[in-house]
């Protein structure tokens, strides 16, 4: 690797490293997500009793979850920047590419980490029937890197406006509507035993899709971030 | 080493509060921006750290043959302003190491220790920097400014918060930074304006004017 990507992944690990500490500090998004979610297992649990749900209502259910989740906590990934004027330090001292990949990252990251809680949790008490785990896997990391893709993008916009709590969620469905039914379509895939050639094209439309809006986001964010 | 202003103006809405600044601001002395509330200075101070784009006219910053604009101009500013904010949940030493990082300097922790300690925070490196008093934050704020020795020192009312001491040490940094690059330095204290002419840029309300 040349020695200008080194110093430029070592930039973006620094945000990420420090936003990390400060989430571990505060816990300012995760539990404002795990709350949100589990309520939703909890009161979807008791909804459903015993009686054996389809697969369709399983991977509906799951992404309702991760979906809600991610428009209610990712916003603070820039809001928090706005709110305690840490912003404009931010923008003397780190170049727009390296804000934008650092947040992309951290929010991936914490995204992740709610649905390494959220599906194992949702499993225990759903009892889904997961006759293909690797599959399973697989849509998740993709749909929650659409989500996050999006959404960090979103959240830069929403942070510079002052009606910031009720505008991601509005802004995120269109956009998300489309990864929201292909992920369901491959979760109910999953859980149903299909393969990965099964679901290839619904994998195919997830990576075309995020690497559409990394490049548009990429090309938009020093706007957002600069002025 | 200079830093042009052409023209320059900017509104708030409807409410003009420069307009048409045409004002150079060189190295080797201070320059010093004054005039009451509302006449401008932290706007032309943020126009000249590059953080808000003026409504019209532009701002260059020429060190020898390269000529820098707007966002360009940022990466060359040390920063010091009441609204600019700093991480209160990690500690000084973690604050300086992050911005240290983020810039791309590589930067060792007795280095960086060693930089607190000039700004007689050596007490208090491992405190949140939300726990330390407004002057404490204040000298943070001066140490992260500082920390990749820029050309250019744009100080917005730096002495508020300190005590005397604080004060001494402010009159230190702008003395050290005078002789190597461009210092601007807004303030409110005749006797600060005194003390720093005779580059004066005085300020009204209703637009801007420059002189002694």
């Amino acid at each position: 690797m040349d020695p200008k990507s080194s110093a430029s992944i070592r930039r973006v690990l620094a945000l990420v490293r420090k936003d990390l500490l400060e989430e571990y500090r505060a816990r300012y998004a995760i539990s404002t997500l795990l709350v949100f979610a589990v309520t939703i297992l909890v009161v979807v649990g008791f909804a459903a009793g015993m009686d054996p749900l389809p697969g369709h209502l399983h991977s509906s259910f799951i992404w309702l979850v991760l979906f809600f989740a991610a428009v209610t906590g990712i916003d603070r990934s820039f809001v928090k920047e706005e709110e305690k004027n840490t912003s404009p330090t931010l923008r003397l001292a780190a170049d727009p590419d390296v804000v934008y990949a650092g947040k992309l990252a951290f929010n991936f990251l914490v995204l992740l980490a709610l649905a390494a809680l959220v599906l194992p949790l949702y499993v225990i008490l759903m009892n889904p029937p997961v006759k293909n785990a690797p599959l399973l896997v697989a849509m998740v990391v993709a749909g929650v890197w659409c989500l996050a893709v999006t959404t960090t993008i979103l959240a830069a916009i929403v942070a510079k406006t002052g009606t910031r709590n009720a505008l991601l969620p509005v802004l995120s469905f269109p956009l998300l509507l489309a990864v929201l039914t292909t992920v369901v379509s491959g979760t109910t895939m999953a859980l149903e035993g299909a393969g990965f050639t099964g679901a290839r094209q619904e994998l195919q439309f997830l990576l075309s899709y995020s690497v559409v809006m990394l490049t548009v986001s990429w090309l938009l964010f020093p706007y957002v971030w600069n002025d | 080493m200079q830093l042009v202003f052409e023209s320059v103006g900017h509104a708030y809405g409807e409410r003009a509060v420069l307009s048409c600044l045409n004002w150079t601001a060189t190295a080797g002395a201070v320059s010093v921006i004054t005039g009451p509330n509302g006449s401008g200075k932290t706007t032309l101070l943020k126009i000249a750290s590059g953080l808000l784009r003026p409504a019209s006219g532009r701002v260059r910053l020429v060190v020898g043959n390269r000529t820098l604009e707007h966002g360009a101009v940022r990466r060359e500013v040390g920063y010091v302003a009441p609204e600019l904010g700093l991480y209160d949940r990690l500690t000084a030493l973690e604050n300086l190491a992050f911005l240290a990082a983020v810039r791309g300097q590589r930067q060792s922790r007795d280095q960086l220790v060693l930089q607190l300690q000039c700004f007689q925070l050596g007490g208090s490196i491992h405190q949140p920097a939300g726990a330390l008093s407004s002057g404490m934050r204040q000298r943070l704020k001066l140490a992260s400014a500082l920390l990749h020795k820029p050309p250019v020192l744009v100080l917005d009312e730096p002495t508020s918060n300190l005590d005397d001491e604080g004060k001494v040490l402010v009159r230190k940094v702008v003395r050290e930074q005078a002789e190597r690059g461009i210092v601007l330095f807004a303030t409110n204290e005749p006797l600060e304006v005194t003390e720093y002419g005779p580059q004066v840029l005085r300020l009204h309300p209703a637009g801007a004017g420059a002189g002694p």
